[in-house]
């Protein structure tokens, strides 16, 4: 099964006596856009940071692109392109010094700087101090500076958070726009379903660390005994849990820190 | 490495708190230098000119001013420098949420603190050079005296010695910028160390080696209790940078100042040297200076390494998220 882009094999994650990721199964097919979906402290987050090697697993384990992040973490990461939840831009650099300098961690020679803000529609504040941007413009920076280091896999957590609706339409564009364009895998976690389905292709529920279940949406919403409207899908899911998560159905202007 | 180092340079020299750390530093040096001028006139003036031959520039640095001389200065202000070009190096880059996306670049992590020192380092190096050449400069105009070749070496000396100093407090609000993930937290705690160093370890010192050193008569002492009195705090003195750097520099800067008997006995030098010290109670060449200085030198080089250290055991254990 090498031609999965991320595989995981009962990766687990504990704090103490508390479980975080329990016991996780995926498995990532290349240029799709995999949705990770599950309320606040699912384990999103724990689950993307073993992915990277900035997480050590309690148990299990995990490849990506065929490598372990445990043992070679410097050759996942000069692979994947990580955009964290509430990612933060350089203040005091502009657009263009911020991405210079990922590129300069990266040991990028040439970047192509001008390309990759022409992307994100930032061409004309690339001089702008970052401090200056709005939120959505800084998500769209730090897109930006995902793509500078040319991966082909991307982890984006919770990309769209704390966006106004014109900001989430924006970067959910962007985001489709770029297994095409740049073939591209992305792993995209997100407490919001209705904008994971409209970008992703399979989805992953998460709740309490465990998977509940995977597969494309068409796939889960066609489960016999169950209606065909995806949210009430992924309401059955959660609630055979026994969580009620109005939160997860939120308004697109839904705010507010997702710790998981 | 080199990529945060060129950032965290031009960080340093573009803040605003660069700018006030000059200020604060150039009044300092100002105010220093004019009471250390007038000392030094009033010794040379009550003819003490023949006595200070070939050690009267450096008297600038050592002569009691009318507050404190300059070196006392460097030894209180030195520390400031060093604490505040590092105590939010790290939890800032993590309350501001960047610390997360450089950590996920393919760079090992003791590279990031280790760009973040020494670009701290450089700016320290860059500032103490400025800083000495104008206080040579501004001694120059205050006493009228030209520096001999002797008087240049030595301050070369010192001045390398006083950039491993700041630098061990630069790496100690480095480590409690790992340690604390409030910005306010780490400035208070390396102030904190700042008073128990600078000053709670020697009045310690002093209180201990009374507690310990059985005095008979405490109107009239012994000299062999006073000895054992400045043994039992220099040992503790040990303990405190400041005291380390004040006593090297001070041997440095003084060619008659021998620091303790301690010091020799730890020191690397020949019998014949230690005899021909003892023998001639005269002027050291700067040779037998830095070998007085060595003990005291190693030691802070150990406080270097150690804080080092910690914060590079710490740092690699530490999870990347902030919650």
């Amino acid at each position: 099964m090498t031609t999965h882009v991320v595989e995981t094999f009962g990766l687990s994650k504990r704090y103490g006596r508390e479980t975080v990721v329990d016991n996780l199964n995926l498995a990532i097919e290349p240029g799709e856009i995999f949705g990770l979906l599950g309320p606040n402290g699912a384990g999103k987050t724990t689950t993307l940071l073993m992915l990277l090697g900035l997480s050590e697993p309690s148990g299990g384990h995990c490849a990506v692109m065929g490598v372990n992040p445990l043992k070679s973490p410097l050759e996942v990461k000069s692979k994947v392109g990580y955009m964290a939840e509430n990612m933060g831009v350089y203040a005091d650099l502009t657009a263009r010094e911020n991405l210079r300098f990922l590129a300069g961690l990266n040991g990028i020679k040439n970047p192509a700087i001008d390309e990759c803000l022409e992307l994100v529609g930032l061409t004309s504040a690339a001089d702008k101090k970052a401090g200056t941007y709005s939120r959505g413009m800084r998500q769209r920076l730090g897109l930006a500076e995902v793509l500078i280091k040319n991966p082909r896999l991307a982890f984006l957590d919770e990309p769209t958070l704390g966006l106004d609706p014109d900001g989430i339409a924006t970067m959910l564009e962007l985001i489709e726009r770029l297994p095409r364009e740049k073939g591209l895998t992305i792993v995209l976690s997100s407490h919001l379903l209705h904008l994971v389905s409209r970008v992703a292709g399979r989805v992953a529920i998460l709740n309490r660390g465990r998977l509940l279940a995977m597969g494309s949406l068409a796939d889960l919403a066609a489960k016999p005994g169950l209606p065909e409207d995806l949210e009430t899908v992924y309401r059955h899911y959660l609630k055979a849990e026994g969580l009620e998560a109005p939160e997860v159905l939120g308004d697109p202007g839904a705010t507010g820190g997702d710790a998981g | 490495m080199r990529t945060i180092m060129m950032k965290e340079l031009a960080d340093h020299f573009g803040s605003v708190r660069f700018m006030i750390l000059l200020a604060v530093v150039f009044m300092v040096a100002l105010l220093g230098i004019h009471l250390a001028g007038q000392g030094v006139r009033n010794l040379l003036s009550e003819g003490g000119g023949a006595y200070l031959e070939g050690r009267s520039f450096l008297m600038l640095f050592t002569a009691p001013g009318a507050l404190m001389s300059l070196l006392a200065f460097m030894t209180l202000f030195g520390p400031m420098v060093g604490m505040v070009l590092g105590f939010d190096a790290i939890n800032r880059e993590r309350n501001q949420g960047t610390l997360s996306k450089v950590l996920s670049q393919p760079i090992y992590r003791d590279e990031v603190i280790l760009g973040k020192y020494l670009a701290g380092l450089v700016t320290v190096a860059i500032l103490f050079t400025a800083l000495l050449a104008m206080l040579v400069g501004l001694g120059l105009m205050a006493i009228g005296l030209v520096p001999t070749a002797g008087e240049v070496a030595r301050l070369l000396a010192f001045l390398v010695l006083s950039i491993i100093y700041v630098g061990f407090w630069l790496g100690l609000a480095l480590f409690l910028s790992i340690v604390f993930r409030s910005v306010a937290t780490s400035a208070l705690a390396a102030a904190a160390l700042w008073v128990l160093m600078s000053f709670f370890v020697p009045v310690l010192g002093q209180a201990v080696s009374e507690a310990v050193v059985q005095v008979e008569d405490p109107q009239n002492p012994q000299a062999g209790e006073l000895a054992a009195l400045d043994r039992v705090s220099r040992v503790i003195a040990l303990a405190s940078p400041p005291a380390l750097f004040s006593e090297a520099s001070t041997i440095l800067l003084d060619p008659t100042h021998r620091g303790s008997k301690q010091a020799l006995r730890f020191s690397t030098m020949s019998r014949l040297d230690q005899f021909l010290l003892n023998r001639f109670q005269g002027v050291l060449s700067i040779n037998q200076s830095l070998v007085l200085v060595s003990p005291d030198l190693l030691a802070l080089l150990a406080f270097y390494v150690g804080t080092f250290l910690l914060s590079y055991l710490v740092f690699v254990r530490q999870e990347v998220r902030s919650a």
